[in-house]
């Protein structure tokens, strides 16, 4: 049977950016910036979740509001039956164990003074997980360092001892090193070459079966969250527009938004004679989002009614979803 | 029209013969380069693809002369509109060539504009340089020159350019300031761009955009293209004809159609399959095994035969060459030229 691991009710993360104490105080000149607003998503064990968008869409606060890297302004994120936002801080170290992140920046989520080895075995050190001696740990490590397919020697050297895939990888054994269920991953192969990437993809599926794993997978490359994923969710200014089984999504795209974003990706054997959607101009700042749809500075369907509601999730059947006001018409 | 040795060859716009560079890091004398050799036609894509460090970076700056300081052209030659790039000075290259004939732009558009400047003041140094080497044109001014940078934004569709010229960069977006650095790298004698990963750092709708626009100027103008970039799905929408580099060669050459439907190369066939564009979950997407060699450690004979599964005796010890396999399709491949066609099944 499958089970929610995780359940996320309508999160919303704003950042605000005031000048100085005035601002502050009386809340004038305040910017609030709506980086998440609203989203709910809920992710089944076992399964990869992929989320799409443009930068500054809200992919990233997501990730991180979901770690609670950053505090969420309301909004509830269910995992395994407890609430994540609610935690304190001996419950958010429990949780911190069952869930991982892989981080973008592969050099710069490694210190460059540790060798691999330490960084693997912080963690394990840090949770004391089952109250390992040293050289336990350096077990585990050896064996951690295996699972992600670096030789043991590896241990010994530093971070700039390593190509970015190597780098990738190691960050990969940090964040498998606790046994989680839960491993967010945000563009986990940004910047890494197109056989590297590949490599660090089929990684991520082998642990994924091995280790009974469900992903978050963030990435601007939707082939790779379509290859990846089992859902996906289209997000546009700190909303989803789309979401559903990528199956359904991909081949029933409802939302404009989605079908401009899905006719651009490059292809090498263009299978249909689909010609592309180019959107004119770009992302409008999440401090002064439009109102009612936020996608409508753009799109090409846009009426009165878009400028003036805000479109809702409409359910198309099988848990496929897309927010847009042409949809309810018909 | 170009006359060279007497023989009538308009429309090859550059011809790079047997063009070596070479890195000189801490002593050590690495090649960078090694023989390579294609033509770029008038109006014509060529699109420039690998794996880092193969090279491509390094031609497009080997051919607009910016190597770094440590790296030089060994041997070969650059003709393009009837002289050899190779020979000419510095202040030639400067007055005559670059910005003018030949223009480039980067991966980084943050890092291609000053910051502590209007995008204005940028634009106008640029326009005021090239009216200054324009002989027959007389000297325009500041106004006539702000005119004519106002128009050349407008036609890389900014809105409002009059009032965007005094911005500076840090108030553009990511695509707006590649659309300014294409604004400025393009005048209308611009007859060969060379556009290094011109994409890499923008979202796909922006890319799309900035490729269309490329294209279109590509068009308007006639102007030929060389455009490097590891993302084949981008080359096999823009370019004509595809240039596969590994170690600092040229694997294989042809039309885009032929290279990537039909690759002769095992290591163009390798980059082909590990794109994980058209297969779905669980189906392993191929990884070459190793990595590109370091440039001090180059392999002897084939410089892909370590990683290459189908490799032979014969490919550890003869430097294959380009050899023309089909129509137009060029690849450097031994087994292949040796056996002819081979089916490269990596998985």
């Amino acid at each position: 049977m499958e089970m929610d691991l995780i359940q996320i009710k309508s999160l919303k993360t704003y950042f605000f950016q005031g000048k100085g104490l005035l601002s502050k105080l009386f809340g004038q000149g305040l910017k609030i910036v709506h980086a998440v607003d609203g989203v709910s998503l809920t992710i089944k064990k076992g399964h990869t979740f992929g989320i799409v968008g443009e930068s500054g869409c809200g992919k990233s606060t997501l990730c991180n509001t979901i770690f609670r890297l950053v505090e969420p302004l309301e909004g509830k994120i269910i995992f395994q039956g407890r609430d994540v936002v609610k935690m304190d801080q001996k419950n958010l170290r429990e949780f911190r164990q069952k869930a991982q992140m892989i981080f973008q920046d592969q050099f710069g989520c490694l210190n460059p003074r540790r060798t691999a080895g330490q960084i693997i075995a912080e963690p394990l050190t840090i949770h004391q997980a089952d109250n390992r001696g040293k050289e336990d740990i350096s077990l585990k490590v050896a064996e951690l360092l295996e699972a992600v397919n670096l030789d043991a020697e590896a241990a010994a050297k530093f971070p700039h001892e390593f190509s970015g895939g190597q780098a990738r990888r190691i960050g990969v054994a940090r964040a498998i090193a606790l046994n989680p269920d839960f491993i967010i991953a945000d563009e986990p192969t940004s910047g890494l070459d197109i056989s590297t990437a590949a490599t660090i993809l089929n990684l991520m599926q082998d642990l994924q079966e091995r280790l009974d794993l469900t992903y978050l997978w963030i990435s601007h490359n939707l082939n790779q969250v379509k290859y990846m994923s089992d859902d996906i969710a289209i997000m546009y200014l700190g909303k989803i527009v789309e979401t559903g089984t990528t199956a359904d999504v991909f081949e029933n795209l409802a939302h404009p938004y989605s079908q401009a974003l899905i006719s651009v990706i490059p292809q090498i054997r263009k299978k249909d004679g689909k010609s592309k959607i180019i959107l004119e101009g770009e992302i409008p700042s999440p401090i002064t989002p439009p109102s009612g749809c936020r996608f409508r500075t753009r799109c090409k369907y846009a009426s009165k009614k878009c400028k003036e509601e805000e479109p809702a999730l409409i359910d198309l059947g099988s848990g496929h979803y897309a927010a847009c006001h042409l949809l309810g018409s018909n | 029209m170009i006359r060279r040795k007497g023989r009538e060859v308009s429309n090859i716009l550059l011809d790079v013969w047997n063009l070596c560079v070479e890195y000189n890091l801490a002593g050590k004398r690495m090649q960078a380069l090694d023989d390579v050799s294609f033509k770029v036609k008038k109006g014509e894509v060529l699109g420039v693809a690998g794996e880092s460090g193969c090279g491509k970076s390094t031609l497009g700056l080997a051919i607009i002369r910016l190597l770094p300081s440590v790296g030089e052209i060994a041997d070969g030659s650059i003709r393009f509109m009837g002289r050899n790039l190779v020979k000419l000075s510095e202040q030639q290259m400067d007055e005559e060539i670059r910005g003018k004939h030949i223009a480039m732009i980067f991966q980084n558009p943050q890092s291609a504009l000053n910051p502590v400047f209007k995008i204005e003041t940028q634009m106008i140094d640029i326009l005021r340089f090239q009216s200054k080497h324009r002989k027959s044109k007389a000297k325009m001014s500041r106004k006539e020159l702000r005119q004519q940078a106002i128009q050349q934004l407008k036609e890389t569709g900014i809105a409002d350019p009059a009032e965007r010229i005094s911005n500076y960069p840090f108030e553009f977006s990511g695509g707006m300031k590649q659309r300014v650095i294409i604004a400025m790298a393009l005048s209308s004698e611009t007859s060969l761009l060379i556009a290094d990963e011109p994409t890499t750092a923008l979202d796909v709708t922006i890319e799309a955009q900035i490729n269309k626009l490329i294209d279109k100027l590509a068009a308007e103008y006639g102007t030929s293209i060389l455009y490097i970039t590891h993302n084949l799905g981008v080359l096999s929408e823009m370019a004509n004809r595809i240039m596969i580099m590994y170690a600092g060669r040229i694997f294989e050459m042809g039309r885009t159609q032929s290279v990537l439907g039909d690759p002769r190369h095992p290591y163009s066939a390798a980059l082909l399959e590990s794109l994980p564009g058209h297969y779905t979950k669980g189906k392993r997407l191929l990884s070459i095994p190793g990595f590109v060699p370091p440039l001090d450690q180059l392999p002897s004979g084939c410089s892909f035969h370590p990683r290459c599964p189908f490799a032979e005796e014969i490919c550890r010890q003869q430097v294959p060459t380009l050899n023309e396999v089909s129509n137009g399709h060029w690849s450097a491949c031994l087994l292949d030229q040796q056996r002819g066609r081979q089916k490269w099944k990596w998985i």
